[in-house]
């Protein structure tokens, strides 16, 4: 009778002991924060938070590039510092200050070269960091060439196939313009992602101070979830 | 009498010369209209590629993506990249080889130009990033011909790009909501 039960038993925890295990599992990993190698994982955007905000994907931003960038001095991979130069608004509502931090990268550059060829620059803005979290950023607006003379040097070449002196070779000398982003530039991106988080505490209004006694404990005048941005 | 030859031939000659004149209005249409560049597919992007016409006409522009021939590019010549988004890296080669790299975004269209400079033995293709104000500011462009393209499926064909043009509203870039309620 008691092997029958203690076989039943045995059986049902055989049966959920793999379950369990994996949830377990899952649970733990959740809980480790990231290491410093790993990227910071995102959280998913809860549909039904009650009290959260929704920056919408595609939303433009405004970045401030805080380091000098160039085509002379940078390099391809090179990655700079991003400022938010303007909060992010949903509903005219603050939800991301201005301030805020990230990373863009210098996705190509090329210093200028002989023949007239210009120097060009193409960034990327990468993420801004929000508390523990990143909100990916896509389509900066700024690429840029320099002045580029290569119609100077070949006009040059046809005129000298006229000349007996070799003029053609001074259009090697010749180089295009650098390009030069100053640390300051203001540019134009937009989040990648929709970016949903808790509203940003509003500022606290002293409720009236009532006359009797009667008033109840515990009143707010905030409603929902007034949990700081993270 | 006396004003019906006269009034036979004015009918003859307009008769004759209208159809000329329908023909050279139709080909001033056809080179004034601006090219038509479809959207990428939703979740992809595209760069156009394209030469204006001018010195080193006899040079090629051969645009090629990890070794692969993506297509030519003669000069006054354009061609579109479908392509995934993320970084991109483009090269040209001749007596001296040009590089390009651009950040593909999904829904967005770019554009990048190939112009010939001078080299010691032959022109030197220089590929670099570009705007839609200087594609359209290009006069006289023509898509590359098929025989020019690469054999993946590196530039669209005529067909495709027809067939996007054709088909269902292009998914244009979405405009990001001013004031969306939470």
């Amino acid at each position: 009778m008691f092997l029958q039960i203690f076989i039943g038993c045995a059986a049902i925890a055989g049966l959920c002991a793999g379950p369990l295990a994996g949830e377990l599992r899952a649970a733990v990993q959740e809980a480790q924060p990231p290491t410093a190698g790993e990227p910071v994982r995102q959280a998913p955007a809860d549909a039904t938070c009650e009290g959260c905000v929704t920056i919408p994907a595609l939303t433009l931003v405004r970045l401030e590039i805080l380091a000098p960038l160039g085509s002379k001095v940078s390099k391809s991979g090179d990655t700079f510092p991003i400022r938010l130069a303007e909060p992010i608004l949903v509903g005219g509502r603050e939800i991301i200050p201005a301030g805020v931090t990230g990373m863009g990268e210098v996705v190509h550059a090329k210093k200028n070269g002989g023949g007239g060829g210009a120097g060009e620059l193409v960034l990327a803005a990468r993420y801004l960091d929000i508390g523990a979290r990143r909100l990916r950023l896509r389509s900066l607006r700024l690429t840029e060439v320099g002045e580029s003379r290569i119609n100077t040097v070949n006009a040059m070449n046809l005129a000298s196939a006229a000349s007996p002196l070799p003029v053609a070779l001074i259009g090697f000398l010749i180089k295009g313009g650098e390009v030069t982003v100053p640390a300051g530039r203001v540019a134009e991106a937009k989040t990648a992602e929709a970016f949903v988080l808790p509203l940003p505490t509003p500022v606290a209004v002293a409720p009236p101070v009532p006359a009797a006694g009667n008033a109840p404990e515990n009143t707010s005048s905030v409603e929902g979830n007034a949990n700081e941005v993270p | 009498m006396k004003f019906r030859k006269p009034a036979i031939a004015v009918i003859t000659l307009a008769t004759l010369a209208a159809p000329q004149f329908a023909a050279a209005q139709a080909k001033e249409k056809a080179k004034s209209e601006p090219i038509a560049i479809p959207a990428p597919p939703p979740g992809k992007g595209q760069i156009v590629f394209f030469r204006p016409g001018g010195m080193g006409f006899a040079v090629g522009c051969s645009v090629n993506e990890k070794g692969q021939k993506v297509s030519s590019l003669g000069a006054g010549k354009y061609f579109i990249m479908v392509a995934e988004p993320g970084r991109h890296e483009f090269s040209v080669k001749s007596e001296a080889k040009d590089v390009l790299a651009l950040e593909v975004e999904a829904d967005e269209t770019q554009y990048a130009s190939c112009k010939i400079k001078m080299g010691i033995m032959v022109g030197r293709p220089d590929i670099r990033p570009a705007t839609e104000v200087e594609f359209r500011g290009t006069k006289n462009l023509k898509m590359v011909d098929v025989d020019d393209m690469g054999p993946g499926e590196g530039a669209l064909r005529p067909e495709q790009v027809a067939a996007a043009l054709a088909g269902p509203a292009p998914v244009a870039e979405a405009p990001a909501p001013e004031n969306p309620q939470p």
